[in-house]
């Protein structure tokens, strides 16, 4: 294992994924390259259809090269993902990388008692007996915050809470101590108080046991909060990535600050209400020619609908790039548009999105 | 009688205990109930069934042409006067439906009545040949079984593979090909070529068990061939549904064996329509099984029902089609104990009802 490998727990260099479908060649996730430090947390945030789910399932390996076509580098912990056989794929799912997914009633098992759904876990080590990983399945329960843990263990999916569900699929997630957790909207399906305590949950077990995680949510202010890094996609590219303060005090991708005005607030001061984005992600089959969000940008020109903007990073904020013609900010109506770059004050924004 | 005898017990109870027991034991109570009710009403439609069945049976039989009278005293001797005093001896000359009832209210006190050809009383006939019936379908539903489980598996995890479509081929042969087609088949591999098992004819288990199974196993193959074809349609069906599910993935996803995965966690919850499809499969057996055991001479209810309505034996038919028919709503019944079995969610009483919209 060189250098470069253990210093980075994931790197994803210029990932492609193709559905060949009747309508044409869809292309999911084109030309996206990623980084993650062992510990960190990573959000990625898009519309549904942005490429999220499929970019994760394939850097977890778990796209089956029989419908997908996947091109590109998926280095997790040193190992080329990609070119693992399914055997030893299938050795490092539990063990190096874990997956949560969105709705944790279907994630479940509805027959299997949950207890033993996470001791199957437990149990990929060899040596684990299987009193030793019912015991380990209670321990595991209580980790993540579900109380009577003893009992509940005898519960199947259907008679827990939703919260309890996905404390569950968490507890499945960490059985095997993974280095990396890939949480697939992990409280899209939940209501927002119960949200709020999953993802404590997340912080907290990220922290005690150093487990990097990449969390994909449709919503930026989940992200904005429980995460260090956030990458915004749109139609299966990267519009901008970079630290979380960052994009929140400047975003300089037209769609995120689209996607940020789209939040509705409530700070009673300024009064202003939650903008649309206008129109639907495009087709992925027949994707617009030169941007992709040039067909729904208030701010395209010419440029913009003959060639596809290239990541650049924002000057003076080392890490924050974006992809886009014409950069800049509309989150603050006056002054703040145009170049939204630069060194402006802390922009209201980021207090009020990442409170 | 037994709501009486449960109030009086909750009352006691009631009276000697603090308030806590109580609750638990009303709730107890409670529960024992509804199964009691649910068990009468099951009797209850056990008894419509059989009621209904032994009408149509009954009156059909009627329709038929042809005498019994006629067709026990042959052609030499059928003489008016001896078929009309032959008529008189049955019971024949009565008016139908005083038939039906006279023979209702024996059938009730568990007298089956004689056999019009043989004399014999119906409930030792019964008694004689359904285990050969019952051990033949018994080993045929395994030798399904065992069959037709592990290539669903296989099928429904390998799914759109080789592997899959050369066992769909198989399989669709199998189910357009008619029961003693196969049987043929078999007598002319196994019996006439290979010499191995007899081409007919049944051995009783004092014969030794090689023997008396060696004489079971072909006319069982022919009786399995079918129901096979259908189980493993229906699991597979049922097994790559559940395969699209989400937790299916995720248990790829917790990195156990595709082996375990496929029988740990896609069996169990694809298991209803199969369920279902073996007790309705069992009633439907009945046909095929008449035909291969007459094609293999073999002395079950199947060839004596063929008999029976041959020889226009309307008390023999009668008894039969009644054992049958209450087999069949036993097996029916207890397939609907499995369910809640199976899935555990299924609660006892609205066991039927899930599982019908399921199955549909």
């Amino acid at each position: 294992m060189n250098q470069a490998a253990t210093e980075r727990l994931l790197t994803v260099r210029d990932l492609r994924v193709e559905f060949p479908t009747a309508d044409g060649t869809v292309r999911a996730v084109d030309n996206v390259s990623l980084d993650l430090g062992y510990g960190e947390r990573l959000g990625i945030v898009g519309e549904s259809g942005s490429g999220k789910s499929v970019l994760s399932r394939t850097i977890m390996g778990l796209t089956r090269s029989r419908t997908a076509r996947v091109t590109g580098e998926v280095i997790l912990d040193g190992r080329s993902v990609l070119d693992l056989s399914e055997r030893s794929r299938r050795s490092m799912w539990g063990r190096d990388v874990a997956m949560v997914f969105q709705d944790p009633l279907s994630s479940l098992h509805p027959i299997m008692p949950i207890g033993e759904q996470i001791a199957e876990a437990v149990r990929r080590d060899a040596s684990v007996t299987r009193r030793e990983a019912g015991a380990r399945a209670v321990q595991l329960l209580e980790t993540v915050g579900v109380p009577l843990a003893a009992q509940r263990a005898k519960a199947r999916a259907h008679e827990l809470s939703g919260g309890m569900r996905q404390r569950v699929a968490i507890a499945m997630a960490i059985a095997c101590r993974p280095k990396l957790i890939i949480a697939d909207e992990p409280t899209t399906a939940l209501d927002v108080t119960v949200q709020a305590r999953i993802l404590d949950l997340f912080d907290e077990l990220c922290r005690e046991f150093r487990i990097g995680l990449v969390m994909i949510s449709h919503d930026l202010g989940v992200v904005g909060r429980h995460t260090d890094r956030i990458a915004v996609m749109y139609a299966g590219r990267i519009a901008e990535r970079g630290p979380v303060a960052h994009v929140f005090a400047r975003p300089a991708m037209r769609y995120t600050s689209a996607l940020m005005a789209a939040i509705p607030r409530h700070d009673g001061a300024r009064r202003t209400l939650p903008r649309p984005i206008r129109g639907l992600p495009p087709n992925l089959a027949d994707p617009p020619a030169g941007c992709r969000f040039s067909p729904r940008c208030a701010h395209a020109g010419d440029a913009c609908h003959e060639a596809a903007p290239a990541l650049v990073e924002v000057e003076g904020e080392p890490g924050h790039e974006y992809a886009c013609w014409h950069p800049g900010s509309d989150v603050t109506p006056p002054g703040g548009a145009g170049q939204g770059q630069g060194p402006a004050p802390a922009h209201p924004t980021s207090s009020e999105v990442l409170r | 009688m037994t709501r009486e005898t449960t109030r009086e017990t909750t009352r006691k109870t009631t009276r000697k205990t603090t308030r806590k027991t109580t609750r638990k034991t009303t709730r107890k109570t409670t529960r024992n109930w509804r199964l009691a009710r649910l068990f009468l009403l099951r009797l209850l439609r056990l008894a419509a069934v059989l009621f209904v069945v032994s009408v149509l049976c009954f009156l059909s039989l009627n329709l038929l042409p042809g005498d019994p009278a006629r067709t026990i005293l042959g052609v030499a001797g059928s003489s008016p006067e001896a078929v009309r005093s032959l008529r008189h001896e049955l019971g024949l000359d009565q008016p139908l439906l005083s038939r039906f009832f006279t023979w209702l209210g024996h059938a009730l006190t568990g007298d089956l009545g004689r056999s019009y050809v043989s004399g014999q009383p119906v409930s030792e006939i019964i008694a004689q040949r359904a285990p050969v019936t019952l051990e033949l379908i018994l080993i045929s539903q395994l030798i399904a079984l065992v069959c037709a489980i592990p290539s669903a598996v296989v099928a429904a995890a390998k799914r759109g593979s080789l592997v899959d479509r050369g066992i769909s081929l198989w399989v669709f042969g199998v189910l357009s090909t008619p029961s003693f087609v196969i049987g043929f088949i078999l007598i002319y591999v196994f019996a006439v070529r290979l010499g191995i098992y007899p081409a007919s004819g049944y051995n009783s288990l004092s014969t030794g068990l090689g023997n008396h199974l060696g004489s079971l196993l072909l006319p069982a193959l022919s009786l399995a061939a079918a129901p096979f074809a259908l189980y493993q349609r229906v699991l597979r069906a049922d097994l790559v549904e559940t395969y699209g599910q989400e937790f299916m993935s995720v248990a790829r996803a917790k990195g156990i064996s595709p082996a375990r995965a496929a029988v740990r966690h896609a069996m169990r919850p694809s298991m209803l329509g199969l369920t279902t499809s073996v007790g309705v499969t069992v009633g439907t057996l009945i046909g095929a099984d008449v035909i291969v055991e007459s094609l293999f001479s073999l002395p079950g209810l199947g060839a004596e029902l063929a008999h029976a309505v041959s020889g226009r034996d309307y008390v023999a038919v009668q008894g039969i089609v009644l054992v049958i028919t209450i087999a069949f709503v036993l097996v029916n019944a207890f397939v609907d104990l499995l369910y809640g079995v199976i899935d555990p969610r299924l609660g006892a009483s609205s066991s039927t009802a899930g599982v019908k919209e399921r199955v549909a």
